[in-house]
């Protein structure tokens, strides 16, 4: 990569929202220029753009992509290419360039659809305490071990994380069964 | 917690690959950590989902402030209008004119990022945020204050603000976004930026600048290059 998108990436992978903007302005004319010849109507192509960009900003900072031999943009188009693949084939539509967007890369796959239980468990993590969300984003989100919960947090020690993060388990699910 | 542990080195890929296929020949066999991986997923997936959401809406936002300022530059009979206006009716008309096109200019109406509207999960604020996502502002008022009269919920005023922003009632969402000034609670930033949009349209500056210089300080992240541009047009 060179030095301009290596440092992106790492702001990326730190969590840093501001460089989610910054690769969204820095990629957006030449991703929708790239996929403008797949006949996709403007609407829908810039919500691939955008889907793709939440893609990889989620892979990098809560799926740990190492970006080594691939650069960001590089991927972010491998990513484009997935989506628009999935446009055509959810579409049914039938193109003969359906072919040459196929691309060889397990992680560039979008993910499945949701279930309607992790829907009911989306909207639930909506209504429980602000303490439990934070809590149960470091885990189970950002999986941080307890060990590391309680070196970056005010908890006292691993118990206290345990039992607190047993606790807001116990109550999403409950909203969940509601 | 090893068994955790090892899910979540999965799920956030800090495996090597032979690891990987023994995780994975691991749980094919033992369906009780199956069920646990599964469960583990599950949660994993919410929270994706939510975050996506979430950056969705803010992307959107972004893409809408980027279009409208497009528009707006891309008009340069706007600009000569304003210079005629200058001209014959002295510079505190056009001073007006321009500012209130400000509202106009950075204002999008924000996303129902709170709950999504999904069918069959139909919940008593459901309601109130359909008639939100279709504009139906007035609608959504009424809805939301129902919902406010049985429970406080601080994400509830927001939108009930927001409604009133919508449907061009600028002072009446002042109101209720001076309420939420000192509640913890996640739309804290967004609070100051609309409720300085609010003050905009009803030509009270002094007061808008004030609010985003508060929201510069406790939000120094937020819509940063839009805080910095608007404080810069005041």
């Amino acid at each position: 990569m060179n030095k301009s998108s290596d440092f992106l990436y790492e702001r990326l992978k730190d969590g840093d929202e501001t460089a989610i903007v910054e690769m969204y302005d820095c990629y957006q004319a030449e991703f929708l220029n790239f996929f403008k010849k797949y006949d996709i109507n403007e609407t829908s192509l810039l919500d691939i753009f955008q889907d793709s960009i939440i893609v990889i900003y989620q892979k990098i900072l809560v799926e740990n992509l190492e970006l080594t031999s691939s650069s960001l943009k590089t991927y972010l188009f491998g990513i484009g290419k997935h989506k628009v693949y999935d446009y055509f084939k959810k579409k049914q539509i039938q193109t003969n360039d359906l072919e040459s967007l196929k691309v060889n890369v397990e992680d560039l796959k979008s993910d499945k659809e949701p279930n309607i239980y992790e829907l009911k468990l989306a909207r639930g993590l909506k209504q429980i305490s602000e303490s439990c969300q934070h809590i149960l984003t470091l885990f189970y989100y950002r999986g941080l071990s307890i060990k590391d919960i309680v070196e970056q947090t005010d908890y006292k020690d691993e118990n206290t994380v345990k039992s607190h993060k047993s606790r807001c388990l116990k109550k999403l699910k409950t909203l969940c069964k509601a | 917690m090893k068994t955790d542990q090892h899910i979540q080195d999965y799920l956030h890929n800090r495996m090597r690959s032979d690891e990987r296929k023994s995780f994975e020949n691991l749980f094919e066999e033992d369906k009780d950590f199956k069920k646990e991986f599964e469960e583990h997923k599950a949660v994993f997936n919410a929270f994706k989902i939510n975050e996506a959401q979430r950056l969705k809406a803010k992307l959107k936002s972004h893409e809408a402030q980027k279009s409208s300022k497009k528009r707006f530059i891309s008009k340069p009979v706007i600009y000569s209008i304003a210079a005629i206006f200058m001209v014959l009716l002295g510079s505190s008309v056009y001073f007006n004119f321009f500012q209130q096109d400000l509202y106009k200019t950075y204002f999008d109406p924000y996303p129902n990022v709170y709950q999504p509207v999904v069918r069959g999960n139909e919940v008593e604020s459901t309601e109130a945020f359909m008639y939100y996502e279709n504009k139906a502002y007035k609608e959504a008022q009424n809805a939301f204050e129902a919902l406010l009269q049985m429970e406080e919920n601080p994400n509830i005023r927001f939108y009930y603000a927001l409604s009133f922003l919508n449907n061009k009632q600028p002072k009446e969402a002042i109101v209720e976004f001076e309420k939420l000034r000192n509640v913890k609670f996640e739309f804290q930033a967004e609070v100051l930026w609309y409720q300085a949009l609010a003050e905009i349209q009803l030509e009270n500056f002094e007061k808008a600048e004030s609010i985003l210089k508060t929201l510069q300080s406790k939000h120094p992240e937020y819509k940063k290059k839009g805080v910095e541009e608007l404080m810069g047009d005041l």
